[in-house]
């Protein structure tokens, strides 16, 4: 196996809220290799994309703080290293892809600039006119026309689609190593959301980039990731490449989330939503953190008192799942044994 | 741009019109603007008599409303009731005073809210930003007036316990200041204390505002983006983040005029300071419409124009502004 | 608006409940899911009173308002003489036991002059803050709900309010219309009231506006459309359904408006356009004591204080109210 160019080691954050003290990611561990993509998939709030934020400093401390945990990025600890060093690797080797393309370009600069800005910052002595030249490539690149034109506009005169290409332009624009993409296509039309996967992958071609989505999605992670990563209330539940995750899923809750996708490739009568309610993050249910939800943890007790451990299934061990029954998981069996109610 | 200047000031004045007619109608309707020259024994009935006749004050309101927009249009704002003195070179004397106090609290209120602002909201919850928004809630609950007579009891006792006399009275025609430093030492002792009065009101409104604006811009998505670019954490500040936040004091600030002119009104009574404020006071004191008239068409048009500047000025900061 | 004041506790607590009491009835409901998943529902009203208790601010600013309401309303209780009684032996006495603040030029116990000057100071706040309520709502209400050109009349004349310095105008009005009482056919109005009808002429046009906006995004609401269908009348639907979605911001901008009407009165009276003596009040005390010039530093220093307390009291209350009913103005702190 190669090395990873990125490894997250128990990662632990908590933030100070009004209501209490919430931990959003316990002990987070997973690796990121050399050209894959690595999907992190989760609900709302199960702290997906706290462990990233936290990596590239772009969490807020306080109210957020750094209980425990390393961010390896080629063999440097990126929690630990100056601010100055984080500087340099945050938008040029490690480049970051936001959610809501609408808000997160700045209203009053134009959108050539802000590309520009991003590709002077990393690379000393490039000229206004370099900078320029090398922005409208990249525009082109992502698929934005006019590019030459559409430079000197402003984010309030690109539509939502258009502004998410800009973003991934100024992305790529250091030739990242690896890229994060946060909820790229959640805030976006669907006809236009099939447009930005195309875009992503086009992106990923040119930089061969490792790559980090973030999504609730999992359609958009069976069409782009390599490896998947499950997250519920900040831990992580279960991890494996992308067929197995998808065929013999080792987790009551990837169990769910599947039940609940619309396939076309099994014959179903009906979607089945997962039961509750996703856990209070303030005072998370003791032992499995899933399993008020879990119809397969009924009446055992060890769910209740115990924390799970991931541990391997598979070749090589490399499926990990969190759940003290994984063994007695076999996906084609549970659907059935899941789709009875939580009395 | 142009045409929405225009359908602006077209519109402007409309407003101006039906604000004078209301104000001239309440002016007068339950007002004699000769009792007080009555009440003079050194009066007579034919001077009363003649004044009467020439501001046509038996004539109906709206009627004398009409003559007197005449008057303004065709005399510049006419003449006193009493003693037939001349308003408007009386008003730009006494605007030109107050024009160099305001001019001089305005800029170092901006210059210190902003400042106070945006470390405020870097630094929330420090120390600095605690006193900050003490002083600000403190500063909105204190009375201008009262203020002002503070600040005059502290530094007369100043005077008397130390013998020093860091301020003058602000009696701006009386001697000649002289020219080029001397001039403006001159001014600092004499308009010092009704400009610091003036400017502790404007920093507390201005530098709350600037907190909140700056606060809510550091959250925001964009300069998480800038942040991500690997920007210095500087440039971040003071580029993405200072800029946008910049936006709404200017509204702020335009709005505020109306309310700065008011509060010169009772700075520079307070202060017996040779402006407009105390020039509107004086006229209100007397029971005069005209002079006081005056003075409110005036001060908005000055309101008027300036939300104009405002408005211009938005546009330029932000290109997300249309003008249609 | 309905579904704002939750919004913390859908993130945090994992409130799903969120559909279990749409409507925000009184009390709270306590839904245990399973064991650790404590799902509590709690109504807007009761999420508005625990933020408002949270400010502590708020709740001790709350505490001197009530006293000095009290004190307000029954002057003569906590008087130590009455606002008019001399004291030949003590005249411009500085404070001492005898005077706790000093005594005035004629020899008047300045604390009781100052008790007395506060129930006419703060008795034309509350009226100023209720009557401009009243015509703000209404007003805003009804430009809101109908549109058109009731609208259109309402928000040109808030243009030209907004065009005027309300100060100076104020100090028009006062001057020319305010130093006596007046009388409207049998009904005679007595001094400090018709300054505080005066300030409340132009302080209800910022609550118009506010109250005309809610009534404009709500208008067009299914829940409107509901009450429409089912054959609910005008009056009933703007007051009964979404009247009380105003409330939040209406309680907040009463709030600011005692304060604002607190220190413009102190003002207008100070200059000798609001209330006239022998009426005492917080301004004209001051304007007593400027009169005898600087040495009398007391004349001038405590009403100056009085109206600071009040008026800072005031405007935390504001601010925890708007923490409270209305967390979509709050700038996230």
């Amino acid at each position: 196996m190669p090395e990873p160019v990125l490894s997250i080691r128990d990662l632990t954050v908590e933030f100070k809220t009004e209501d209490g003290v919430v931990r959003a990611v316990t002990d987070v561990t997973y690796d990121l290799f050399p050209g894959e993509t690595l999907g992190i998939v989760g609900e709302s709030g199960s702290g997906k994309s706290v462990s990233v934020m936290t990596m590239l400093g772009l969490v807020p401390m306080p109210p957020g703080k750094l209980v425990g945990g390393e961010a390896l990025y080629k063999g440097r600890d990126l929690l630990k290293i100056p601010k100055k060093e984080l500087r340099n690797i945050r938008g040029g080797e490690v480049a970051m892809i936001f959610q809501d393309p609408m808000t997160s370009l700045n209203p009053v600069f134009k959108i050539g600039d802000q590309i520009s800005e991003a590709l002077q910052t990393h690379r000393d002595g490039l000229s206004d006119g370099d900078a320029r030249k090398k922005t409208i490539e990249l525009l082109e690149l992502v698929g934005v026309p006019y590019a030459e034109r559409r430079y000197d506009q402003y984010p309030h005169e690109f539509s939502g689609g258009m502004r998410q290409r800009a973003m991934i332009a100024m992305a790529i624009a250091n030739d990242p190593t690896v890229l994060i993409a946060d909820e790229p296509t959640t805030a976006l039309d669907v006809t236009i959301q099939a447009q930005i996967i195309e875009v992503m992958r086009a992106a990923q071609d040119e930089t061969n980039a490792a790559t980090i989505l973030i999504t609730h999605d999992l359609g958009l992670v069976a069409e782009l990731a390599d490896r998947v990563v499950v997250m519920y209330a900040g831990r992580v539940v279960e991890l494996g490449d992308v067929h197995t995750i998808f065929n013999s899923p080792r987790h009551p809750y990837t169990v769910g989330l599947m039940n609940s996708l619309a396939r076309v490739d099994l014959d179903r009568e009906w979607l089945e939503p997962i039961p509750g309610q996703p856990p209070s993050m303030i005072s998370p249910p003791p032992g499995c953190a899933f399993h008020p939800r879990c119809a397969f943890s009924r009446g055992r007790e060890r769910c209740r008192t115990e924390i799970p451990p991931l541990r391997g299934f598979g070749d090589g061990l490399a499926h990990l799942s969190a759940c003290h029954f994984a063994e007695e998981l076999e996906a084609q069996h549970v659907t059935a044994a899941l789709a009875l109610e939580p009395s | 741009m142009l045409t929405y200047v225009v359908r602006r000031l077209l519109y402007s004045i409309v407003v101006l019109f039906a604000a004078s007619f209301i104000i001239f109608f309440f002016v007068s309707v339950s007002n004699d603007p000769l009792s007080f020259l009555r009440m003079q024994p050194t009066a007579s009935e034919i001077t009363i008599e003649n004044i009467s006749e020439r501001k046509h004050l038996d004539e109906p309101i709206p009627v004398r409303y009409l003559y007197w927009v005449q008057d303004m249009f065709t005399n510049q704002f006419g003449t006193t009731t009493i003693g037939d003195r001349p308003i408007l070179p009386d008003l730009t004397r006494v605007m030109g005073h107050t024009l160099q106090l305001v001019i001089a609290a305005e800029l170092i209120a901006i210059l210190l809210a902003i400042g106070i602002g945006v470390y405020s909201a870097l630094r929330q919850y420090s120390a600095f930003d605690y006193s900050a928004t003490t002083f600000s809630f403190v500063g909105l609950a204190t009375p201008v007036f009262w203020l002002a007579l503070m600040l005059q009891v502290l530094f007369v006792n100043i005077y008397l316990w130390f013998d020093i006399r860091i301020f003058y009275t602000a009696n701006l025609s009386g001697i000649d200041p002289g020219t080029g430093l001397s001039f403006l030492l001159d001014r600092a002792q004499h308009l010092g204390l009704p400009v610091i009065t003036l400017a502790i009101a404007s920093i507390a409104t201005y530098s709350r505002f600037m907190r909140a604006s700056m606060l809510e811009v550091v959250n925001s998505d964009y300069v998480r983006t800038a942040r991500a670019k690997g920007l210095h954490e500087r440039k971040v500040t003071m580029r993405h983040a200072f800029r946008n936040a910049l936006i709404p004091l200017v509204t702020i600030i335009a709005l505020n005029l109306g309310a700065l002119l008011s509060g010169a009104v009772v700075t520079e009574t307070v202060f017996a300071l040779d402006g407009m404020g105390f020039y509107y006071y004086n006229q209100l004191l007397l029971g005069d419409p005209y002079p006081v008239m005056a003075w409110l068409m005036v001060v908005a048009t000055l309101v008027v124009v300036f939300n104009l500047v405002a408005d211009i000025a938005y546009g330029i900061l932000d290109p997300r502004v249309r003008y249609d | 608006m309905t579904d704002q004041p939750r919004r913390d506790s859908t993130v945090l607590a994992g409130a799903g409940a969120v559909s279990a009491d749409p409507v925000g009835v009184g009390t709270d409901l306590n839904l245990t899911y399973e064991s650790g998943l404590e799902l509590k529902a709690r109504s807007q009203w009761s999420y508005a009173r625990i933020r408002f208790f949270r400010h502590r601010l708020a709740l001790v600013s709350l505490a001197i308002l009530f006293l000095t309401a009290i004190v307000a309303l029954r002057p003569g209780w906590f008087a130590p003489e009455g606002p008019n009684d001399q004291d030949l032996l003590n005249i411009a006495a500085g404070p001492s036991m005898d005077h706790l603040m000093g005594t005035d030029l004629l020899g008047r116990d300045y604390l009781s002059r100052v008790i007395f000057g506060l129930q006419t100071s703060l008795w034309v706040a509350f009226f100023v803050a209720i009557l401009s309520t009243i015509v703000g709502t209404a007003i805003g209400a009804m430009a809101g709900y109908y549109g058109g050109i009731v609208d259109n009349l309402l928000m040109r004349f808030t243009d030209l309010i907004l065009t005027l310095p309300t100060l100076a105008v104020l100090l028009a009005a006062g001057a020319f219309l305010g130093q006596q009482g007046q009388s409207l056919g049998p009904i005679s109005i007595s001094q400090p009231m018709v300054i505080a009808l005066i300030l409340a002429f132009l302080f209800w046009t910022q609550l118009a506006r506010i109250v005309r906006g809610v009534f404009l995004s709500l208008r067009e609401k299914e829940f409107v459309e509901a009450a429409k269908a089912s054959g609910g009348s005008d009056s009933r639907i703007i007051i009964r359904h979404i009247l009380p979605n105003c409330v939040g911001p209406i309680v907040v901008t009463t709030t600011l408006v005692i304060a604002a009407a607190i220190l413009t009165e102190a003002a207008l009276s100070f200059l000798g356009f609001g209330i006239q003596p022998p009426e005492p009040a917080l301004g004209n005390l001051i304007a007593e004591g400027n009169v005898g010039g600087l040495g009398y530093w007391w004349l001038v220093t405590f009403p100056g204080i009085v109206i600071v307390i009040i008026a800072l009291a005031v405007n935390f209350i504001g601010d925890g109210m708007r923490d409270a009913l209305d967390p979509t103005q709050r700038v996230r702190a």
